[in-house]
This record gives structure tokens, C-alpha cells and sequence, in this order.
């Protein structure tokens, strides 16, 4: 019985992978688009090395330094540590938001577009409950956010590594001593999984939200969940002349960053002035503090409340 | 005898329309039925009660689930193909059976494939690549491996060429059909499927207007030939419906008795499609 019920979700997320290819076809072909370019610039360095000075000008771009390349041979552990974390979230930052995009489409389709095709009736044919089918969406949802963004992220950095032992290796900056270091890839790694999952806990009720405007929309679900929320907004500043309701999204969107990590010092209310050398990059802050936040909470019920409409209007709309 | 879907009272408004007007029926295991009306007379609606795609007033038991509580439950033992439920352009003929075999318990990856044997078929295929006719004969084959208790082809055959229309119904009966199942059909095309019902249901403007056995109705109804000098005593038997045919008249009777009828003139047996024309005319007139 529970193997059956494994089978039938397995082939649920299943299914979703071969309707929305862009799940998994999107982030490869950008690490695939970024390894050509990486593997460019590295020929294009190393060229201009051996023919002149140390020093290659990308157009206009900054100024690349290969003397500047840090030199691994008698590194301190924790700089180590800090270079990788760096280097990984910054990768990670690529792909996440790359992903966040996708799987915003991704949710915006995933109830209007059975309807749309006039699916829905064969796939409420099967003996597979709303509520099951909709949780699977979901589900695929947050293993793009999370697992797909992190595997992506690892397999790149892993080519950017070998592109960087090379480089290293002809300038001499003993690359290869990163290697003597596998706790700070770990390390680094363990944080990027839990950042990431952690955003996608937190994401919910934004998914949710996609995924209710995709199930009552007839038409550009799209409009709907931009539409409604920016009518909220601008109603708001017509009548009160105020932006809280902005402002709580746009702080909620960043609030579980504060939570799980310390990144320097960061002022919500100037933004513009992020100061990122007060503290190092991203460590661990403290869990108990993200667990216990009302806003996880807020945020979960709102998430329940947005998936049970997306699950109440699938039963009830089968056509468009 | 077990009764599969018990109807009370069935109803189900459309803004001002009436679809279903207290509807009552009873469909009873190991029963073809067809469920014949014409356009916007209720027949999807009913389906779609049964299937637990919409809402209605009155009671309605399926298999001992109330289909708007339990339709995922009730689709172990239901399988439906309808005009309007489509198989999506992107998925692959494979990944189609591979999905029904893990959701669906009774489905048979063998039984699939021996139907999609006798089409041009191709596994790797997507949906979108195939024609209107293989697409439906690719939701059959799936359809068909299910053992369910309950079948519902609403329209199963449109778009399929004549050749494929009857391999169809052939195959329903051969090798789908036995005492075990029950089958509601729907279709325009009666002509093709009165030889295979064993029971059937008009329904015209939201109510069923006839729910017989194939027996009964071989009994009750009767056509008449007759010549213009037996018109009046044809019309004093009244006639459900008559009409013209070579210089002769053509009566549709109900319930009245054969011997009375011989008198008159030849007596043949109506087809459904004109059973059912002389019940919708007669029901305007």
C-alpha cells in the first residue's frame, strides 16, 4: 500500500517533468552557456599572459589580475573556507534566481495549462485525488528551488574548479592546495542546501499564490498574480497614501536571508547602502531565531490557505 | 443483480436552464446502456453527475460513493472517455501507459499493449504527432486495459473513421465487455451501437422520457405500414408519430398490441434512431 502511494507520487512529479522540460533543460543550458564562455575567457587569459603582462582588459570591464589571484600554497583554513563560500554562493545566486523564474512560470501553468489543453477531464479520469495532484506540483516546484538549483550549482562549480586549477597552474598560484580543504567545500555546500531550502519554505505562500491564480484564472494567469497584488499596491497609495503593503512583501521576499544568515550589517530601510565588509560574507545565524519568527508562521498559513483555493477550484473547473 | 448508479430526484440548473429536471434512474450491473438525447438534453450533465465532475441537487449514489465526496476513490472502479477530455499534445505514447500503470491499480500494461498492437501506433510518439483518430484510439487502448465496473464513453468514436468505428464496438463487446461490467455509451451515431445495448434511456430537456430494456423496447414499440384507407383506424389507435413513406403511411406505435396491428398492414421493428426521433417530435407536439 505505502509502496503503491510512493509509486504513484514519484510518477506525479514524474509527469510534471515531462510536461515543463524548462525545469531541468533551462538551468543546463545556462551552465552549459556559462562553461563555454568560463572556458573562453580562460584561453583568452592565459593567452594574453603568455603573449604580454599579467594584466587583461575585458573591454571596458574590470581590470582582471592574474598576479592577483590568491595563492593557496600556505592559505589560513578559514580564508579558505571564505573564498569557497563566496565563490558557491555566488554560483548559487546565479541558478537561484535563474530557477525562481522558472518555476514562477512554471506554477502560473501548472493548473491553467490542463484546462487550457483540455487535459484536465483525463487526468481527473485517474483515481488520483485534487488534493495529491496539487501537492505534486507543488512538490516539483520546491525540488526545482532547491534540488535542481543545488546539483546545477555543484556540477558548475566543479567545472569553474578544474578551469581554475589550470589557470592557477600556469600563473602558480597553487590552486591545487584548495584541494588539501574538502571541509570548506562541504561546508560551503551544506549552507548553500539549507539556504536554499529554507527560501523555498519561505517562498510557500508566494507559491501558492501562482498556483491559485493559475487554477481560477480562464485566461494569463500571469496578469492575475501580478494584477491583483499591484491593484492592492496602488489602491493602498491612492486611498491612505501608503506603501505598507509593498513594503511587507518586498521585506518578507528578504526577511529569511536575515534570519539564516549574517551578511554584514544590512539596513532594510536603505537598501541602497548594503554594507557587506562589516562581516563576513554568509555563516550560519541563529536557527532557533528563524524557527521561531512569526513571519515563517504567518507565512506557512497564508501558503495553506492559497494551495487549499488552488485544490477547491481544481475540483471544481475542469474547462476554461 | 447489483445496482451501480441509483439516481433520486436529479437535478442540476444552468443560470435559467434546467439540464436535469428530478431525474430518477437506476443502472444495474452487467448493462450496455445507451443514454440517447439530443443536443443540450442533459445527457453529458448526467454523465458528469456520475463522474463527480459537477455539482446537483437530489441524491445520487455510484457504486456506493456520493461522486461529488469521493471522485478519486470512485475512479478505481469508473473509467470514462468523453468528447471533451483530450490527451495533451506533450506526452509520449510510452509515458502515457507508464503513467496509468502506476496510478491506476487495475490497469494492465499488457492488455494496453495488445490494443495498441492493431493501430500504427508508434511508442515514442507524442500525442501531438499523431491524428485525431490514432490519438483517440491511443485513449481507448488506455481506457480499455482498466478493469473497471463502470465504463462511460461519452462519444468515444468521434473523429475515428467507419473501419475503426466498428473494430471499436466490436472489440467493446469481445473483449472488454462481460457480466461483471457495465458500459454507458453516448453517441450520435445510434445506428452503430443499438445491436450491442442491452438497455436504453432517452433523455430530452432534462428529463428521461424512456428507460427500457432492448427486450422491452423490441416489445412496446411497433412500426406500421399501412395504406391511406386504414389511416383512420391507424389514428384512432393513436399513433406515436407517422409519416409518409412510398405513397403508403408509416406509424410508430407504443404499447399497443401487435395482433391489432397486424390488421392494418405490415409490422416491422423501429429502429432506436426512430424510436427516439418519434418520442422527441412527439414530446414537441
Amino acid at each position: 500500500m505505502k509502496a503503491a502511494a510512493l509509486r504513484l507520487d514519484k510518477m506525479l512529479v514524474r509527469r510534471e517533468f515531462w510536461e515543463n522540460r524548462s525545469l531541468w533543460i533551462a538551468p543546463l543550458a545556462v551552465a552549459g552557456v556559462l562553461t563555454v564562455l568560463s572556458i573562453y575567457m580562460l584561453v583568452a587569459v592565459l593567452i594574453g599572459h603568455n603573449q604580454t603582462v599579467n594584466n587583461v582588459d575585458f573591454a571596458n570591464g574590470p581590470h582582471f589580475q592574474l598576479d592577483n589571484l590568491p595563492d593557496f600554497s600556505d592559505a589560513d583554513p578559514d580564508a579558505v573556507s571564505m573564498f569557497v563560500r563566496m565563490a558557491t554562493f555566488s554560483l548559487g545566486w546565479v541558478f537561484n534566481i535563474l530557477m525562481q523564474v522558472v518555476v514562477f512560470f512554471y506554477l502560473l501553468d501548472s493548473l491553467y495549462a490542463e484546462r487550457r489543453d483540455r487535459s484536465a477531464l483525463f487526468w481527473r479520469s485517474m483515481p488520483v485525488s485534487d488534493l495529491r495532484t496539487v501537492l505534486a506540483k507543488l512538490g516539483t516546484a520546491l525540488i526545482s528551488v532547491t534540488a535542481i538549483t543545488f546539483v546545477v550549482t555543484i556540477a558548475f562549480q566543479l567545472v569553474l574548479l578544474v578551469l581554475f586549477m589550470i589557470m592557477g597552474g600556469v600563473v602558480g598560484t597553487h590552486p591545487w592546495a584548495l584541494l588539501g580543504h574538502p571541509g570548506a567545500f562541504l561546508g560551503a555546500w551544506l549552507l548553500l542546501a539549507f539556504g536554499l531550502i529554507v527560501q523555498a519554505i519561505w517562498y510557500l505562500p508566494f507559491y501558492g499564490w501562482y498556483m491559485l491564480a493559475s487554477s481560477w484564472a480562464k485566461k494569463v494567469p500571469f496578469l492575475w498574480a501580478i494584477l491583483v497584488p499591484a491593484g492592492v499596491m496602488l489602491a493602498e497609495a491612492w486611498v491612505f497614501h501608503t506603501g505598507h503593503f509593498a513594503r511587507m512583501i518586498f521585506a518578507y521576499k528578504l526577511r529569511w536571508l536575515q534570519l539564516t544568515f549574517n551578511i554584514g550589517s544590512w539596513d532594510m530601510h536603505d537598501l541602497k547602502h548594503v554594507d557587506l565588509s562589516a562581516g563576513p560574507m554568509v555563516t550560519l545565524s541563529n536557527v532557533g531565531d528563524l524557527i521561531t519568527s512569526p513571519s515563517l508562521w504567518i507565512g506557512l498559513a497564508v501558503a495553506a490557505a492559497f494551495v487549499y483555493g488552488a485544490i477547491w477550484l481544481r475540483g471544481k473547473r475542469s474547462e476554461i | 443483480m447489483t445496482t451501480l448508479v441509483k439516481a433520486r430526484a436529479l437535478s442540476k440548473q444552468y443560470g435559467a436552464t434546467r439540464a436535469l429536471d428530478k431525474v430518477d434512474f437506476e443502472i444495474e450491473e452487467g448493462r450496455i446502456v445507451g443514454l440517447i438525447g439530443p443536443n443540450g438534453a442533459g445527457k453529458t450533465t448526467a454523465l458528469k453527475a456520475i463522474l463527480g465532475l459537477t455539482d446537483f441537487e437530489g441524491e445520487l449514489d455510484v457504486l456506493g460513493h456520493d461522486p461529488r465526496q469521493s471522485r478519486h476513490q470512485l475512479m478505481r472502479d469508473v473509467c470514462f472517455i468523453a468528447d471533451v477530455a483530450v490527451l495533451p499534445r506533450w506526452l509520449r505514447v510510452r509515458n502515457a501507459i507508464d503513467y496509468v500503470e502506476a496510478v491506476h491499480p487495475g490497469f494492465s500494461r499488457e492488455r494496453a499493449m495488445h490494443f495498441l498492437e492493431r493501430t500504427k501506433i508508434k511508442q515514442t510518439s507524442r500525442v501531438g504527432e499523431l491524428s485525431k483518430g490514432m490519438v483517440t484510439q491511443l485513449h481507448l487502448a488506455l481506457i480499455m486495459a482498466i478493469d473497471a465496473k463502470l465504463l462511460v464513453l461519452d462519444e468515444p468514436t468521434l473523429g475515428l473513421d467507419i473501419l475503426y468505428r466498428k473494430e471499436f464496438y466490436t472489440s467493446l463487446l469481445n473483449d472488454y465487455f462481460d457480466a461483471t461490467r457495465t458500459i454507458i455509451v453516448t453517441t450520435h451515431q445510434v445506428e452503430e451501437i443499438e445491436k450491442i445495448l442491452t438497455h436504453l434511456m432517452f433523455i430530452d430537456n432534462g428529463r428521461v422520457t424512456l428507460d427500457r430494456s432492448m427486450d422491452q423496447v423490441a416489445e412496446e414499440y411497433v412500426e406500421l405500414l399501412a395504406t391511406h384507407d386504414k389511416a383512420a383506424a391507424a389514428q384512432a389507435l393513436k399513433p406515436l408519430y407517422e409519416r409518409e413513406v412510398f405513397g403508403k403511411k408509416l406509424y410508430l406505435f407504443e404499447g399497443v398490441s401487435r395482433e391489432e396491428l397486424a390488421k392494418l398492414g405490415e409490422l416491422h421493428t423501429p429502429s432506436v434512431a426512430d424510436i427516439f426521433v418519434a418520442k422527441v417530435r412527439g414530446g414537441m407536439q
